[in-house]
């Protein structure tokens, strides 16, 4: 058992969930929901649609070139099921995920370098435009006491809700 | 008794539904780049034996739009038409793979297999080539 | 059952059947529909196929029928004479050659038919020549009635006769009627002809096998023949005339010397020797039948010199059994294959065929090249196996003892992990993991993954050092921006993620308090943005103490109501001790309020409906409990209540399927 990659959108797949198209020549296409397999069906290509994976790739949106990629792949070489291996796999594979998010992290940031003076330019202008409205104050500080609670005592009374005498859901005739 | 109606009345109607069933398939663009535009496979799509199942015979057949014709005129007009030639730009991008899917989600693969990127830059070059000399 | 060389035959119709066959053949498997606003081609071409077709069923079928029959000349003469003599050769000939010709006329009529459809100018007229070219094709066709009806009697008397094959080894009976015939075939085959004491029993040719020698042998009883020439025999007589002259077989002629078949032993010689001429190159075993009556040695002299004549021929010999005490019969039996055997064998010996045969026998005898012994070799570890021995305590232990140990089978499982072929065989029950974190392990398991890992930590080490996830410089220019900055990306978020919870929801509803700030909220960010709120404060404490004071006089006015209403409500009515006791009514002290602190001012019905018409509590609940009964079926049924309707079919298949055109899907 495995989880699969949606063909469309790339997100996971796992067992038991999704659905497949097995295409005449064996090759197997999966969906991770109804959402990608209409728009499989409408022939839309992955490539040119934003909200996917490949979109994103293609347009430079994530990091594509790094030495954490070449770990995670479709070996087509079976290897005989040895502990020690598994262990340092398990191990590696928590290593490689930290190090990859930091390394995401900085590519962001980086692709966000280019945008910073413009963004930083924008919002003090916004802060100009907007002190123009209104004049800063010095905060005051409470002087008055908190205003005294007023206690009403609440005389009881009968509910309209509870059945009482007269008023009863008694077995009266209108 | 009028006249009978025709099953399709505006040519341009578009049935998603229809469209998409599995009998309705029709070869998908990858499959085309990998596999048909092989000049060797090509040439033996592009001379089919008779066959009284298909459309002309399968003796006019558009390797990209992986089409039968009735007849060598209408293969030669559609050869001009918007709708091959919009076939044949799509056809110079490297069709969307399950690969590439994976590739995209961060699942690499190993092997010397072609995939229609390596396909298209062969492609590519090779024109390049001839058109060079 | 068929005889050899005659296989089955398909049944023939008769002339009518012929004719529905097809006809509804053409019906059901050309088109049907057509509509005079067609292209005249397509007009003709629906016609032209439909007659065309007819005409080829006709063919067909026809054909079927001539190729079926045999034809009398490729047959073995046995058989083509025997068909001659039942079936009378010219008459079949004739009613095959009808057919030919009815054939021959149907494919002409459709010719012609087909050419004038060709100049059809429209659909009536087209339908026109169809019909008479079908009506054509009918007529004739009803003509061949007789023929047919014959075919199908020849038909089904060939699928009786036995199967005779004529050219294995036959022992071939035959003599006057009731000498004893049948009952000789009855004790040697397992034959089962039906014996009487008259003449005549036998009317047909009839077969039994019986085994000799490891060999398959044919007997064939042939009915009775008298002795007149064969110009005046009748049908039956004639059967077994065919048989004696054409099939290469050992005759057993049969004669009774007791004459209690009714004919003199003369008249039996006399036939022998009338019918000689048929024997000639067969071996002839002379049978003197019912020898616990009368022996050859009994005879009277002139009789006996008669049979004696005969015994004497060359080929001849003699055999006397008694088939009612079973004297001789395995003698004669024995004896008659013994001489068929011979004879054949002669025959094939004075044939051609032989020297092919003798030529290629060749018996090949090794010889040994030198004098070394070779003798078989078997390995050691062969010789020193022990045998298994299920009572043996060191026995080889097998899956099978697992199986039963583990419960036997059915419960027994086999655990294929067993045969792991592992680096270390503890690891081999391991239960391996298969994801983590949303990520197939096995992608990752390379052999090599330490090292590949110890180059990224490098690299890593690597970038650190350079600066590479050094953050940049400060975005804001003060710590106060940033606040700013970030508050408003928290109400962004806070503000999307709460239109997404409300949209999950199905309804539009906001809590009362939604809209409403307290005014301590008022006040705290009033003073932040630097405004005094002082004022709003006092105002508020006012309002306040209004609203208290407001409240109070409202409750004490509602509570003298409701004094006058219970003082109201104390007087009794004389049906009060019969009526439904219900909890006395605890006077609840607190204002009844919603849950969002609404005062509930809603006067209750005066009475409840629930139990109204009812005693007292014990009918109430029983009405209830019979309620609950009474619906429980249709709770098991999951249905709300009796008018909680089902669709069964939610698409009905006749409102949704079939064709789209000509017409609506509503109008059906």
């Amino acid at each position: 058992m495995r989880v699969e990659k949606c063909y469309f959108c790339s997100t996971n797949v796992y067992p038991g969930h999704g659905s497949a198209f097995v295409r005449n020549d064996a090759k197997v296409f999966r969906f991770c929901t109804s959402k990608c397999h209409k728009n499989f069906k409408m022939k839309r290509n992955p490539r040119k649609v934003r909200w996917t994976k490949a979109f994103r790739k293609a347009a430079g949106k994530e990091m594509t070139i790094d030495s954490t990629i070449d770990f995670e792949k479709r070996r087509n070489v079976p290897v005989r099921y040895d502990r020690e291996l598994v262990q340092t796999t398990i191990k590696a594979m928590k290593r490689i995920a930290e190090i990859k998010a930091k390394r995401e992290k900085a590519f962001f940031r980086n692709r966000m370098a280019s945008s910073r003076a413009k963004q930083i330019a924008h919002r003090k202008k916004r802060l100009e435009a907007a002190k123009g409205s209104f004049k800063l104050r010095e905060p005051v500080t409470k002087t008055a006491a908190a205003p005294e609670k007023i206690k009403v005592s609440v005389k009881s009374s009968k509910s309209a809700l509870i059945p009482g005498e007269g008023r009863s859901m008694g077995m009266d005739i209108d | 008794m009028g006249r009978l109606r025709r099953s399709r009345a505006h040519h341009a109607r578009r049935d998603v539904h229809r469209a998409s069933r599995t009998r309705a398939r029709v070869k998908d663009l990858d499959q085309i780049q990998l596999i048909d535009l092989d000049p060797k496979n090509r040439a033996a799509l592009e001379a089919q034996p008779l066959d009284y199942e298909k459309p002309g015979l399968a003796q006019h057949y558009c390797v990209e739009c992986a089409k039968y014709y009735e007849t060598d005129h209408a293969l030669n007009s559609h050869w001009r038409s918007k709708v091959h030639k919009r076939r044949l730009k799509d056809l110079k991008q490297p069709a969307y793979t399950i690969e590439e899917a994976e590739r995209a989600a961060g699942l690499g693969r190993e092997g010397k297999r072609p995939t229609t990127t390596t396909v298209v830059a062969a492609a590519v070059s090779e024109m390049e080539v001839i058109a060079d000399t | 059952m068929s005889t050899s060389g005659l296989k089955a035959i398909a049944p023939v119709p008769t002339a009518t059947d012929f004719l529905d066959i097809v006809l509804s053949k053409t019906q059901r498997k050309t088109p049907t529909v057509i509509h005079k606003n067609f292209k005249i081609s397509r007009i003709r071409n629906f016609y032209m196929r439909k007659v065309k077709f007819c005409q080829d069923a006709f063919d067909e079928k026809l054909s079927a029928i001539l190729t079926e029959f045999p034809v009398l000349d490729d047959l073995h003469p046995f058989l083509s004479s025997l068909m001659n003599v039942l079936y009378d050769k010219n008459h079949y000939k004739l009613a095959l050659g009808q057919l030919r010709t009815a054939r021959h006329l149907i494919d002409q009529v459709a010719k012609d038919y087909h050419r004038l459809l060709k100049f059809g100018d429209s659909l009536y007229r087209c339908k026109q020549l169809k019909r008479a070219a079908l009506g054509r094709m009918a007529t004739i066709m009803k003509r061949q009635k007789d023929p047919l009806a014959y075919l199908e009697q020849v038909r089904q008397h060939i699928s009786r006769l036995p199967a005779i094959d004529p050219n294995t080894r036959t022992l071939l009976i035959c003599g006057y009627p009731n000498v004893g015939k049948s009952s000789f075939i009855n004790k040697v085959t397992r034959a089962d002809v039906d014996v009487q004491p008259y003449a005549f029993t036998t009317k047909s040719l009839f077969v039994g096998h019986l085994d000799y020698k490891y060999l398959r042998w044919q007997v064939i009883d042939t009915p009775g023949i008298l002795d007149h020439p064969l110009e005046e025999m009748n049908t039956i007589e004639m059967q077994s005339i065919t048989a004696m002259a054409h099939l290469k077989s050992c005759i057993l002629y049969f004669m009774d010397l007791s004459e209690q078949c009714g004919y003199s032993v003369e008249a039996q010689c006399k036939l022998f020797h009338s019918i000689k001429p048929l024997f000639a190159n067969k071996p002839i075993l002379l049978v003197i039948n019912k020898i616990d009556i009368t022996r050859l040695e009994d005879l009277h002299p002139d009789s006996r010199a008669l049979v004696q004549e005969i015994l004497d021929m060359e080929g001849v010999q003699n055999v006397q059994v008694s088939c009612y005490s079973e004297e001789g019969v395995m003698e004669l039996k024995n004896k008659a294959c013994d001489t068929l055997l011979a004879h054949r064998v002669d025959i094939k010996i004075k044939g051609s065929k032989i020297n092919n045969v003798a030529n290629r026998i060749h018996v090949a005898q090794p010889k040994p090249r030198d004098e070394v012994v070779r003798a078989p070799f078997i390995p050691d570890a062969v010789k020193d196996k022990k045998k298994y021995d299920k009572e043996d305590p060191d026995r080889k232990r097998l899956l099978r003892d697992d199986e039963l140990e583990d419960g036997g089978a059915g419960v027994f499982n086999i655990n294929l992990k067993r045969d792991y072929l592992l680096a270390n065989p503890e690891w081999k029950f391991d239960i391996i993991p298969e994801i983590m974190d949303g990520k197939n392990i096995v992608d990752f398991v390379d052999p090599d993954i330490a090292e590949k890992l110890e180059a990224l930590e490098r690299e890593e080490e690597r970038l650190e050092a350079e600066g590479f996830y050094d953050e940049e410089e400060n975005m804001y220019a003060s710590e106060d921006e940033r606040e700013a900055v970030e508050f408003k990306a928290n109400l962004k978020s806070k503000i999307i993620s709460q239109s997404t919870k409300k949209g999950m929801k199905n309804q539009a509803r906001l809590p009362r308090t939604a809209g409403l700030r307290t005014l301590t909220e008022l006040t705290e960010e009033l003073t932040k943005a630097g405004y005094d709120p002082s004022r709003i404060e006092e105002r508020a404490a006012i309002l306040a103490k209004l609203q208290g004071a407001k409240r109070k006089r409202h409750e004490e006015e509602e509570d003298v109501d409701m004094e006058e209403d219970d003082s109201e409500g104390e007087e009794p009515s004389d049906w009060e001790d019969d009526a439904m006791e219900v909890d006395a009514a605890s006077k609840v002290a607190k204002r009844q309020k919603t849950n969002s602190g609404g005062v509930i001012n809603k006067k209750l019905p005066k009475t409840d409906r629930t139990t109204a018409g009812l005693k007292n509590e014990q009918q109430y609940d029983k009405t209830i409990k019979l309620r609950n009964l009474g619906q429980r079926p249709r709770n098991m049924l999951a249905r709300a209540g009796e008018g909680d309707r089902t669709i069964k079919t939610k698409m009905p298949k006749h409102l949704f399927a079939g064709k789209r055109k000509g017409g609506k899907t509503d109008r059906r």
